[in-house]
């Protein structure tokens, strides 16, 4: 009788026995599921600020082998989703940590970018201005003129409307981008998830 | 209350703190309003009508508050403000604030369509009604007042009130600029002081020696 009586050990060692070992491709997504967040999670701190760039490589280097190639994967992956066409200041901090990672690979990548920002700029201002001239014809006629007064569009319905459809416009050449950028920065075989990563989709 | 021509004070009777609103009826092309600081929606305090008060007074000289085509705000303190956004969703109205509290009343969730600098404000399908907006820190950043030449009316905004001024220790105060200002004020050709709030009096100060004898007496309490 007492021989049937088995130790606490002995039944978890059972049930541990009893388990479908996983294969290698399951324990290859359970370390991308554990650590793909955190790459993502450092991209967002170092777009909002608090991570500086010159602790970038301090925050990447906290992981070894396995573990690092996938937080700097999604965090390039991350970043380069974030980057934006009407913010430079946000896609200037992007190439930087571009280049603060994988060194000089993104170079020709934020040259096109630089191009694309300057007609999205350059056409945002035409358009800016045409708004603008339609709006100061609109107050005349409301009866509101004089040298006190400035239009302000920051606000405006059609301005506003008009600066999303531009960027609608310009958002197929971006994506174009932003697939380059990544296929340059990730290693050769990841194009795949850089192509998802550019698209947008989260998996 | 007319003050002159379409010009119309609306003193705050409450018992909560609130401000005066003053309307230029029909200046705008379709009969449109131009209304200067209409207040709190509700007075935070005691919670008091604001904006709905103003919109009966205004009716009961047969003007519709919803028939506004402009706010003009003296400055973007809530008391002054807070309607600004409401207004402008009821009726359609522009808001127009100084340049130095864009970012401040846009902050406070209130939409901006027109920013104003110190110059000339025309008003009216042929620009009949010509005022000056005068930019007058020291209560606030962007303080402005607006000055009627033609009828020789100061709408004075919180830097002038009977026998006293705007405090000037809020954020963006600034007691030097404030003497400046009251100082630049007290020069201008005035027959009308129309002022931000009523306090210890209607805040609609008439009269050319009445004008002076407040300036003087704030003179002498600023040292300006
Ligand atoms: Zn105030």
């Amino acid at each position: 009788m007492a021989r049937e009586i088995k130790s606490t050990l002995e039944l978890a060692l059972e049930k541990i026995a009893d388990l479908p070992r996983l294969t290698d491709e399951e324990l290859r997504q359970q370390q991308e599921d554990e650590y793909r967040p955190r790459g993502e999670a450092l991209a967002t701190r170092f777009l909002s600020g608090e991570v500086a760039d010159s602790s970038l490589e301090a925050e990447l280097g906290r992981w070894k082998e396995g573990a690092a190639e996938i937080v700097r994967r999604s965090f390039l992956m991350r970043l380069c989703r974030a980057m934006p066409l009407g913010d430079e200041a946000t896609a200037l901090r992007v190439f930087t940590a571009v280049e603060a990672v994988c060194g000089g690979s993104g170079a020709e990548a934020l040259a096109r970018y630089r191009q694309l920002a300057q007609s999205f700029r350059q056409l945002r201002q035409r358009e800016r201005t045409s708004v603008e001239q339609a709006e100061r014809e609109r107050l005349a006629a409301a009866g509101i003129s004089g040298s006190a007064v400035r239009v302000d569009l920051a606000d405006n319905p059609s301005w506003l409307r008009r600066e999303r459809e531009l960027l609608r416009e310009l958002e197929p050449a971006l994506d174009r981008l932003k697939r380059e950028l990544l296929d340059a920065v990730l290693e050769p075989g990841r194009s795949g998830e850089a192509a998802d990563a550019a698209g947008g989709r989260e998996r | 209350m007319r003050v002159v021509d379409d010009l119309f004070a609306y003193v705050w009777r409450g018992r909560d703190n609130n401000c005066n609103s003053y309307v230029f009826a029909r200046a705008l092309a379709d009969g449109k309003h131009v209304l200067i600081d209409p207040g709190h929606v509700t007075t935070p305090a005691l919670g008091e009508a604001g904006i709905a008060r103003l919109a009966e007074s205004m009716q009961d000289d047969g003007l519709d508050l919803k028939a506004t085509g402009l706010v003009l705000l003296t400055h973007c303190h809530p008391d002054h403000c807070e309607a600004a956004n409401s207004v402008r969703e009821d009726s359609g109205a522009l808001v127009a604030v100084h340049e130095a509290e864009v970012d401040l009343l846009r902050q406070g969730g209130c939409k901006v369509d027109l920013v104003l600098v110190e110059g000339d404000l025309k008003l009216g399908p042929a620009a009949e009604l010509e005022l000056r907006i005068l930019h007058v820190p020291g209560h606030s950043p962007g303080h402005i007042a607006i000055y009627w030449p033609r009828h020789k009316v100061l709408i004075a905004g919180d830097n002038v009130f009977f026998r006293s001024v705007g405090r000037v220790d809020l954020p963006g105060g600034d007691v030097r600029a404030m003497a400046r200002s009251l100082r630049r004020l007290s020069e201008l050709d005035a027959d009308y002081v129309l002022c931000g709030h009523p306090y210890g009096h209607p805040g609609v100060i008439e009269g050319r020696a009445a004008v002076q004898e407040n300036f003087e007496s704030i003179q002498d309490m600023m040292g300006f």
